[in-house]
């Protein structure tokens, strides 16, 4: 699972990985586009205060996404980026 | 007795009320920590010491009342900010990702340092666990309850707070490991340099680490000072033998929790 922090002007985004894409995120503000902000982590503390509840609620979101809140990774300004792959 | 002098504070909490749907659960909470310097919050269930330090992270509105770090006031600053400014808060629950390896954990920790940076600053937080070197690349669900919350710890540590917020380290953690886990791991913390609040159901083991402690009952504080001052007071030990059990007991067993 990616996870990463990205910068769209002044704003500071989060943005999540797709499965089987390694080329483009899910931009999550843009696809919660408002209706799940109360429960959706924006910040990389948010998805750690939010645990693995909020993590897979990303999972979801990202499986889920209009391709409108899909942006390519080579376009970002990109702050902080996170691979998760787990372990043994 | 002895009285040490206590540092200036680092973080301080000025009269604040804070709780849930307009309804306080702390009110008129003072208390304050420097640098170098573990201060202990305990109480009985439900006294709202938990609330207290969601409070002072950022993370539940304060109503009244203000906090201040250093000279700066900081009353209702969102989390991140705080994390920006140093403060780290280790949660009582969801304190790790189980599905992650503790390398990632430790990565992910270290959301706010430049990205070239966080591999690097890994081994430094490891140094403080020990423990922790040879289980990096272990899924976090493999670790016993004491390695979690060492890693819980060495999480936040990924930015180098000045203050550590520690909500009961010790929950679920067997009386010996507690005791470890206070004794060795979050007494280095004030060796370090950090400031610690620990909220600690274990009153007599904080006690011990502690240089100074408050006692919040029903989201006020009781009564506070440093533990001989405390352990010196009749009241002390009436009020938390009204609310569990004695403190007298043997340190480590069942009975020492209050």
């Amino acid at each position: 699972m990616k996870l990463l922090m990205f910068r769209d002007g002044e704003a500071a985004r989060l943005g999540v990985g797709r499965d089987g894409a390694t080329d483009e995120i899910v931009d999550v503000g843009a696809a919660a586009n408002g209706s799940d902000s109360d429960v959706l982590p924006t910040t990389i503390l948010g998805v750690i205060d939010a645990g693995e509840k909020g993590l897979d609620r990303l999972r979801v979101l990202a499986s889920s996404a209009p391709a409108s809140a899909v942006r390519k990774l080579a376009d970002l300004n990109i702050e902080v980026e996170f691979q998760f792959v787990g372990g043994d | 007795m002895v009285s040490a002098t206590r540092p200036d504070p680092l973080l301080r909490a000025e009269g604040i009320t804070a709780g849930y749907g307009g309804v306080p659960v702390i009110q008129d909470v003072s208390l304050s920590v420097g640098p170098g310097e573990i201060v202990a919050i305990i109480g009985p269930n439900g006294a709202g010491k938990s609330t207290l330090l969601k409070a002072l992270v950022g993370i539940l509105r304060v109503t009244t009342g203000r906090i201040m770090l250093g000279d700066q006031e900081v009353t209702n600053r969102p989390p991140e900010e705080l994390a920006r400014r140093g403060v780290g808060y280790v949660p009582q629950v969801q304190d790790i990702f189980e599905p992650m390896t503790v390398l990632e954990n430790l990565e992910m920790g270290g959301y706010l340092l430049p990205a070239a940076t966080i591999r690097a600053r890994v081994p430094e937080v490891v140094e403080v666990f020990p423990a922790l070197k040879p289980m990096l690349k272990r899924r976090a669900d493999k670790l016993s309850g004491g390695e979690r919350k060492m890693l819980a710890i060495a999480r936040v540590l990924m930015l180098d707070p000045r203050v550590l917020i520690l909500d009961e380290p010790t929950a679920n953690l067997a009386p010996q490991l507690a005791d470890k886990l206070l004794r060795e791991q979050v007494n280095g913390l004030g060796a370090l340099g950090k400031a610690v609040l620990l909220v600690e159901q274990r009153a007599r083991a904080a006690l011990e680490i502690a240089a100074y402690t408050s006692v919040l009952v029903s989201g006020a504080i009781r009564m506070e000072g440093q533990p001989g001052e405390l352990l010196d007071r009749q009241d002390f030990e009436e009020l938390f033998l009204g609310a569990a059990t004695s403190l007298s007991s043997t340190s480590g067993s069942e009975a020492n929790k209050v």
